[in-house]
């Protein structure tokens, strides 16, 4: 209903300044015209010049340019840079409320249970993997306290 | 006499007819200032549309850091605007400019110089229903009588036919250009904002006290203190 009075008021000015604003549109139209003039003749003396008569100009050139010899470098740093792993250590602070619905999460989870007879003993890392899987399981303590630091 | 006009008046308030009527102008008035705000609002969509051109041509300069300054912003910017208006007003000048000539050639060609292309009778006007108000009066309460129907739509078949098409290219042309300046007038309001917003030295957006501490603490250790994913 709000927008209704909004649009309605706004008719009712537009209705007023409707006069006011063609007579203000007419105006800059005759004087655009004038400019429209002056750039025919600019126009005629840049065909005469051999040039083409365009919005982009000499500084447009420039701006590409730069942007484009910016873009290769980002480009060739990006291919010469090596693929790093960095192990970033952050404090995490779980309460046990959060703890407990992380587990419930998991459980809610199907996580596919392996096989052993399935699985294929020619894998890298198969005997690290296995060793150094530390589950949020293993890692809580008797006392409940928990204090994960990843 | 007196009483009897006013007698006749107060009859007209009691009937229900009147009533009715008054309630369906009131109608046609709301409908009508509804609609011509509807309008309004999507002029003010179609101005916002054109003032973003202005954007479009200035984005490779200031990214690559070329203006920097606001002087330089508005007047590479007020004519890259005079540059597209011209561009863009080509097609409809030289509509206007074919339609005075196709006027000159004819009138010079048939010699009647005070033929109208807009009358009902020569020009683009038969196409449409016309009145003739000259001997109209009005009738209480929301009456009007005495009009008389002047034309019926039809086409001109012969050589006057002409005008049709001089009022067509004329049409055509200064409802183009002046959509132009329209669009000429918007990048300009666009152009002063930009300048404003983008060059201006002005504080109240800026918080000093974040950026005060952040100069100041050197050594703080930044705990990612994030949600584990889920």
């Amino acid at each position: 209903m709000d927008s209704f009075f909004k649009t309605f008021g706004k008719g009712i000015l537009y209705f007023l300044l409707l006069p006011f604003m063609i007579i203000g549109l007419v105006i800059y139209g005759i004087y655009l015209f004038f400019i429209f003039i002056v750039y025919i003749f600019k126009t005629l003396v840049y065909f005469f010049k051999g040039k083409k008569f365009e919005v982009k100009d000499d500084l447009d050139e420039q701006a590409y340019e730069i942007l484009k010899a910016r873009k290769s470098e980002q480009l060739a740093t990006q291919m010469s840079t090596t693929n790093t792993v960095n192990n970033t250590y952050n404090t995490i602070n779980v309460t046990p409320d959060a703890f407990r619905q992380m587990q419930q999460q998991q459980n809610n989870q199907q996580i596919p249970q392996n096989n052993p007879d399935q699985l294929n003993m020619n894998e890298p890392n198969y005997i690290g993997y296995e060793q150094n899987n530390e589950t949020e399981e293993n890692l809580v303590k008797e006392d409940g306290k928990n204090d994960f630091t990843y | 006499m007196t009483l009897l006009t006013n007698f006749l008046v107060l009859s007209k308030f009691t009937d229900s007819n009147f009533w009715k009527i008054l309630l369906a102008v009131l109608f046609v008035i709301i409908a009508f200032f509804a609609i011509f705000g509807l309008v309004g609002r999507l002029v003010e969509k179609i101005i916002d549309f054109q003032s973003r051109k202005i954007d479009r041509l200035m984005a490779p300069l200031i990214l690559s850091g070329l203006i920097d300054e606001e002087q330089k912003f508005y007047t590479v910017a007020s004519t890259k605007n005079k540059k597209y208006f011209f561009k863009t007003s080509l097609i409809p000048v030289i509509f206007i400019i074919f339609a005075l000539l196709l006027w000159i050639t004819y009138h010079s060609f048939v010699g009647n110089w005070g033929e109208s292309f807009l009358n009902d009778t020569t020009g683009i006007g038969t196409l449409f229903f016309t009145w003739d108000f000259s001997n109209a009066y009005y009738v209480f309460p929301f009456g009007i009588g005495g009009v008389e129907l002047k034309n019926t739509p039809h086409f001109l078949l012969n050589v006057q036919m002409i005008n049709y098409f001089i009022a067509l290219f004329f049409a055509v042309g200064i409802i183009w250009y002046l959509i132009n300046v329209q669009g000429y007038i918007a990048r300009m309001f666009r152009i002063k904002k930009l300048r404003e917003t983008m060059f201006s030295q002005n504080l109240d957006n800026v918080d000093l006290a974040t950026i005060f501490n952040n100069s100041t603490n050197i050594n703080s250790n930044n705990n990612n203190n994030s949600n584990l994913n889920q």
